[in-house]
């Protein structure tokens, strides 16, 4: 199963490509000037659908990736969300220590 | 045929009071308050503000003015696309839907200066944060529309609604009401100005195919450059973590 854009209402805010987990979301099709999903990268998080301005993100129950697409996919997935999550804590430690610095100042 | 706007309007002598002052402008002695204030200059980064935000109230101020800086350039931006556009010869309905951008950038930052105020805060206490060159830098080959459009509509625009949104789900977070109102408000508005930047770019690429590529080049490059902000932020908070590449954690929504 695989998420799918329809095109005719994307308006190209790069909000999916940005949140998505495998890079798997392309801002140009072939042909048209539009975001695209490629399926055999989509391990059907639903995250672009959810933040989707356009409400134009759908499940595709009928398009599939192949299982060796899926489970690189899904180790990509793995790598964005540790990556991830060390940015947000790296951050807030961060800004813990600021405001203990200020703190004593 | 009708006389250019440009060529009817008298020159634009008007100013920002207080005047617009640059955060790569300061001199010693601002540098020195603006480090006392938020402790070194290096966090004024709506990322790293985002965060100090989340656990002081005090930071709120600083980040909503990094996004009032970039509204009062939209004005400016966005007011001369109106008039400059008419030497590009593009549909008048064109130029109309950016008129109405600069009036919803007019909006943005009453709200934000609104907020401003309610933080206990005003304009000029904080410098102006902004990225990229000012209009006056931009080279003349730049200045297509398509091209505008997809720098400045599609891709700044687009990026917008990510920050807008790391914005309103933080002051929801701490409980800011009313600016989780004015950001919820202004994301709304940037909606639209994706949606018709993206429409009118759509309608010039029939017209000429240069421009579509020329577009996508447009928005790797700006994608690059959020990929930079995001490694500054990573810098100053001494993270050697190897993030995702798509440039998310510059726009705010790190929260996974």
């Amino acid at each position: 199963m695989a998420y799918v854009i329809d095109q005719s209402q994307c308006i190209n805010c790069s909000w999916c490509r940005r949140e998505c987990p495998t890079s798997t979301i392309e801002y140009y099709d072939r042909e048209e000037r539009k975001h695209f999903i490629d399926a055999e990268g989509c391990i059907d998080c639903d995250i672009c659908a959810r933040v989707c301005p356009m409400s134009c993100i759908s499940h595709q129950p009928e398009v599939l990736p192949t299982p060796e697409h899926l489970k690189e996919a899904k180790e990509r997935a793995r790598t964005w969300a540790r990556g991830r999550r060390k940015i947000t804590l790296a951050i807030r430690s961060y800004a813990d220590r600021e405001i203990a610095r200020k703190a004593e100042a | 045929m009708t006389q250019a706007l440009h060529d009817r309007l008298p020159p634009n002598g008007s100013v920002r009071e207080p005047p617009y002052r640059s955060i790569m402008d300061l001199s010693s002695e601002e540098r020195a308050e603006l480090n006392e204030k938020l402790g070194g200059a290096q966090n004024y980064n709506p990322v790293i503000l985002r965060e100090l935000a989340r656990k002081d109230r005090k930071y709120l101020a600083p980040l909503i003015m990094s996004i009032l800086s970039a509204e009062f350039r939209g004005i400016d931006f966005f007011g001369r696309f109106v008039v400059d556009m008419q030497s590009y010869d593009v549909p008048w309905h064109m130029t109309l839907a950016f008129a109405r951008q600069t009036f919803d950038e007019s909006r943005h930052t009453q709200l934000n200066i609104g907020l401003l105020e309610h933080l206990g805060s005003e304009v000029g206490e904080y410098p102006d944060i902004i990225l990229g060159p000012q209009r006056d830098e931009i080279p003349e080959e730049e200045l297509d529309p398509a091209v505008l459009m997809a720098r400045i509509n599609v891709a700044l625009e687009g990026f917008a609604l990510t920050s807008f949104e790391g914005t309103r789900s933080l002051a929801e977070e701490i409980g800011e009401t009313l600016i989780e109102h004015c950001h919820d408000y202004n994301m709304a508005d940037e909606v639209t100005h994706v949606g018709f930047g993206d429409y009118w770019l759509t309608r010039l690429c029939e017209e000429q195919p240069w421009r579509k590529e020329r577009a996508q080049a447009v928005q790797e490059e700006f994608d690059k450059m959020m990929g930079m902000v995001r490694d500054m932020a990573l810098n100053y908070v001494g993270s050697s973590a190897s993030g995702p590449t798509n440039g998310d954690a510059a726009g705010g929504n790190s929260d996974g």
